[in-house]
Parts: structure tokens; C-alpha cells; sequence
């Protein structure tokens, strides 16, 4: 039985270009069991991978960042979120996107937790018993502004 | 049992920002010393001086040394073709060492008959004999380092009273590259090099994986050119839903990757340790792959093997295929492919598990 996370995002609305373009990613856990998310892929674990889709005024900006391929995850992957609770995690979007362009820059998250297990699942579990789980962030903006 | 990743986030993250700050990884620029300064030793007559053209060599170049034989008598003098500088050398006389080690001469050995006229050059009194001497593909310069070199020739080489002489030594940082057998058995040597301080051994698993890498991208392609396209078992268990578009689209993603495979400057690094990872790419940095810790423990060919894991990499190159990781594992890889054939036709484990096949679908 799928759980529903809810997500959410923000980005400073303004940003002077060659400034950090912090993100912050939640995810909210609204039901009464706890549960557990894999952070690979997500804020949560950092920049590790092409988790936004960037465009500069409708332009795709492509990631520059580490693409990597992993072998099963440890439990230490997980993020338990209780009932209720949050999970939050913030990453610095312009040291893998270049926003060095003024512009409107859009950021996405790509919709998919890689796994999510209910309460009692026991962790960690192989690549091949993930169940993955598509959340949906609204997108974020932001404008970024010569020096 | 898995190991987290979590010690390594911070190393990758700092990879990063190192992409922020520097725009990219070089390969380490660790040249030495060196200087090919040009000294020279005489004996009865005949000097011989060593020159280099660079003080250091990435593993993609040749090392070639320069050796000029000059007549310094005032007697004209016959030496043996057969081991002067140039088109007529055929045998190691060069002296090889690396941090005082002496290196071992792979290149061929001929059976000699006895030396006929033709056999020798004469240089007459102040004449100098000059040309180029290969030391890669005839010394084993496998290993990274400070490589010395001389020439020398005993006093048995020649007739007519030559006696033993050498050169100079000239000194320089060679990067370490796969034997010469080995790059006579790999497709890709010429264009593959290493940096991260991989070990022979791990030259030698990447060599063959990056053959193996060959095999599997020009078997995917060859599959998708000649198969009447429909949705066969194989690309829809991949690839989801037939489509003529979606075929083409990784019929081209296949030919790329095969191309790269079979001549692109490809460079892997094995600096990466971690064992939760077998290997990562900066996507706009080709073709440099980076292998990790799970990469030594895959099979040679199969799911997720080395192989498997090279065309995996090789597809996340934005000039090669572009796609993304939307998933992992093969549990997942086949989900994607029947909820979202799009984010499928742009996965790079889909890509991977098209090529291994395993187990074998048509
Ligand atoms: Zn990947």
C-alpha cells in the first residue's frame, strides 16, 4: 500500500547571480504510521545526482554534477519520518546547475523516491525489493540578477 | 551485506563543489623533474646522446626518445644497423629503470643470422647518425613513474673495433598504461588511459571490461538495426511499449555508446573506494568514468557487472545518450519501463540491462 508524502520546496525568490542557490526540499509524512524514505536521489542526502529538472527562461540547464551507480543501501540510508513528522533537506543547487546567467530559472524536482517503506518494514531492503514512490513538488522559482 | 554510503557524501558532495570551483576534474598533474639536458660519454670514438621531447607523458602518448650517434674519430666507423637509431632497430639497447628498478624489455627479439655488408652504416669521421627509439610498446611502462633511460651498446654489437659506449640519461614521468600484450588484445587501448592510481590488475579488469563494454553496446546495436522493429520481449521488458520513435531513439543511444566505446578518449579513474558505489560520471565531462569499490566485486559480464556497469556510465554522457538515474536495479528498471517507456528510454540502468540480456530474451 503506497503512503502519501507530501512535498515541498523553496528557493530565495531572488538571487544575485554567482550567489548560492540554496533549496530546500520537505517531505511531510501525513498518516499515523511512521515511515521510511531512501534518500539517494533526494535533497535529503545532498547533490548526488540530477534530482531537478533546471530551465533559465524555459532553456533545459544541464547538470554538471556526479551521476552515480550504487550497489544496495545500507539502513543508514533511510530517513525515518514519524507520524505527523517532516524530513528536510537543503542543497546548494548552483554548485551542480549553473545559474551564472541572469534569468528566470525554474527547478523541479524529478517526482520519484527511489523506495519507501511503511513502519515495519525491515531495512534495509536489496535494489531489487525497492518500492518506489512518485511524490509531486510543486515547482519552484527563481530570478536571478547581475551583480 | 551493504556498507553506508554516508562517510562518502561528504567526499562526493566535495567533489562538487570542486566542479564549482575548478569547472572540472583534471587528470593529476603530478610531472616531475626532469630536464632532457643532452650530456654525453665517449669511448674510442663513437658518442651517443639521449633526448627527450617532453618532460612528462600522459598514458595516451607514445614515449619515444631521440638518439644521435656521432663519429667523433678520425676513422670512419661501421656499426650495426640492427641497433642504431632508426628504421633498421630492432632490438631493446636501451636501458630502462624506474625509481632504480630496472624494467623489463617486451618488445620482440629476432634470431640473427650473421651480419651481412648491407647490415652495417659507416659514418665517416665527424658524421652523425640520428633518430627516434620507441620505448613504449618495448619497455613495460604498466607502472606510473619516474622513468630513467640511456642507451648503451656492448662492445659485442660490433665488428671492427667499436667498443662498448653509452649515452647520457634522460629522465620522465610516465604515466603508467596497460602492457603492450595486453593493448594487442583490447579493441580499445589506444584510447583507453588511466589515472587515480589504478593498480596493474585493475588496469587489466578495466581493459577487459571496457571490451566486454564494446561487446554489449555493439551486440544492443547491431540487435536494434537488424530486428524488424516491434515489441519484442527484449526491448519491451527495457524499454516499455512499443514505439517506432522509441526504437530509434535508442537505436541511436546504442550507436553512440558503441562509438565511444571503440574510439573515444576514454579515461577511468580509480581513486573512488567506496563500496556502496560502483561507479559515477560527471555527465558533461566525457569520457571519464570513475569506478568505486562494488565495481572490483562484479562479475566481468552479466547484471550489473563491470561491463555492465561501463555502458551504464558511458550513456550518462550528454554527448553520448544523456539519460538520467529515474531508477535502479532491474525490479525497478522493469516497473519504469511499463509505467513510463519515456523515463525508460532515458535510464541508464534500462540501457545497462537491455545490453547484458541476462537472462537472454530475443
Ligand atoms: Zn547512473
Amino acid at each position: 500500500m503506497p503512503v502519501s508524502l507530501r512535498c515541498t520546496m523553496s528557493v530565495p525568490s531572488r538571487v544575485t547571480a554567482g550567489q548560492p542557490v540554496e533549496v530546500t526540499f520537505r517531505l511531510e509524512n501525513p498518516t499515523s504510521q511512521p515511515v521510511h524514505v531512501l534518500r539517494w536521489n533526494t535533497p535529503l542526502e545532498g547533490l548526488m545526482g540530477n534530482l531537478f529538472q533546471v530551465t533559465r527562461d524555459g532553456m533545459d540547464v544541464p547538470y554538471q554534477g556526479p551521476m552515480l551507480k550504487r550497489a544496495d543501501p545500507g539502513a543508514t540510508d533511510y530517513t525515518t519520518i514519524s507520524p505527523a513528522g517532516s524530513a528536510e533537506g537543503k542543497v546548494e543547487a548552483s554548485l551542480a546547475y549553473n545559474f551564472r546567467e541572469p534569468g528566470t530559472y525554474r527547478i523541479a524536482f524529478r517526482d520519484t523516491l527511489l523506495d519507501v517503506a511503511p513502519g515495519p518494514t525491515a531495512l534495509p531492503r536489496t535494489r531489487e525489493g525497492f518500492q518506489s514512490q512518485a511524490v509531486t513538488c510543486a515547482p519552484v522559482e527563481t530570478q536571478v540578477t547581475k551583480p | 551485506m551493504s556498507k553506508s554510503l554516508r562517510g562518502n557524501f561528504k567526499w562526493l558532495v566535495g567533489a562538487v563543489v570542486g566542479v564549482s570551483l575548478l569547472g572540472g576534474c583534471g587528470a593529476p598533474a603530478d610531472a616531475t623533474d626532469t630536464t632532457p639536458a643532452a650530456g654525453e660519454q665517449t669511448t674510442n670514438g663513437v658518442t651517443a646522446t639521449v633526448a627527450l621531447a617532453k618532460a612528462s607523458l600522459s598514458a595516451r602518448e607514445d614515449v619515444t626518445v631521440t638518439v644521435t650517434l656521432t663519429n667523433t674519430s678520425s676513422q670512419p666507423v661501421s656499426l650495426l644497423k640492427w641497433y642504431t637509431p632508426g628504421e633498421g632497430l630492432k632490438e631493446g639497447r636501451l636501458t630502462v629503470t624506474r625509481d632504480g628498478q630496472a624494467v623489463q624489455y617486451i618488445g620482440p627479439h629476432f634470431k640473427r643470422v650473421a651480419p651481412r655488408p648491407e647490415d652495417y652504416v659507416t659514418l665517416a669521421p665527424g658524421e652523425s647518425l640520428s633518430g627516434p627509439v620507441a620505448v613504449s610498446g618495448r619497455y613495460d611502462l604498466s607502472e606510473t613513474g619516474s622513468y630513467a633511460i640511456r642507451y648503451a651498446q656492448e662492445a659485442h654489437d660490433n665488428v671492427g673495433g667499436v667498443s662498448a659506449f653509452a649515452s647520457n640519461e634522460v629522465s620522465v614521468w610516465v604515466e603508467g598504461r596497460s602492457s603492450a600484450l595486453e593493448s594487442d588484445r583490447v579493441v580499445t587501448a589506444e584510447s583507453l588511459s588511466y589515472s587515480g592510481a589504478c593498480t596493474t590488475s585493475q588496469q587489466s579488469a578495466i581493459s577487459t571490461a571496457v571490451s566486454g563494454a564494446l561487446t554489449y553496446s555493439t551486440n544492443a546495436y547491431n540487435y536494434l538495426n537488424t530486428t524488424t522493429p516491434s515489441g519484442t520481449a527484449r526491448y519491451t521488458t527495457w524499454f516499455g511499449a512499443y514505439t517506432s520513435s522509441g526504437w530509434s531513439t535508442v537505436k541511436s543511444h546504442y550507436l553512440n555508446i558503441k562509438n565511444a566505446f571503440s574510439s573515444a578518449a576514454i579515461v577511468v579513474d580509480c581513486s573512488c573506494t567506496d563500496s556502496g558505489t560502483y561507479a559515477y560520471v560527471y555527465p558533461g565531462s566525457p569520457y571519464k568514468i570513475y569506478v568505486c569499490g562494488a565495481f572490483w566485486s562484479a562479475p566481468q559480464t552479466g547484471t550489473d557487472s563491470k561491463a555492465g556497469t561501463l555502458v551504464h556510465e558511458m550513456s550518462h554522457f550528454t554527448v553520448v545518450a544523456g539519460t538520467n538515474d529515474y531508477a535502479y536495479g532491474q525490479s525497478a528498471a522493469k516497473s519504469l519501463a511499463k509505467s513510463n517507456p519515456t523515463n525508460a528510454r532515458a535510464n541508464a540502468d534500462n540501457h545497462e540491462y537491455f545490453a547484458e540480456n541476462n537472462p537472454a530474451q530475443n
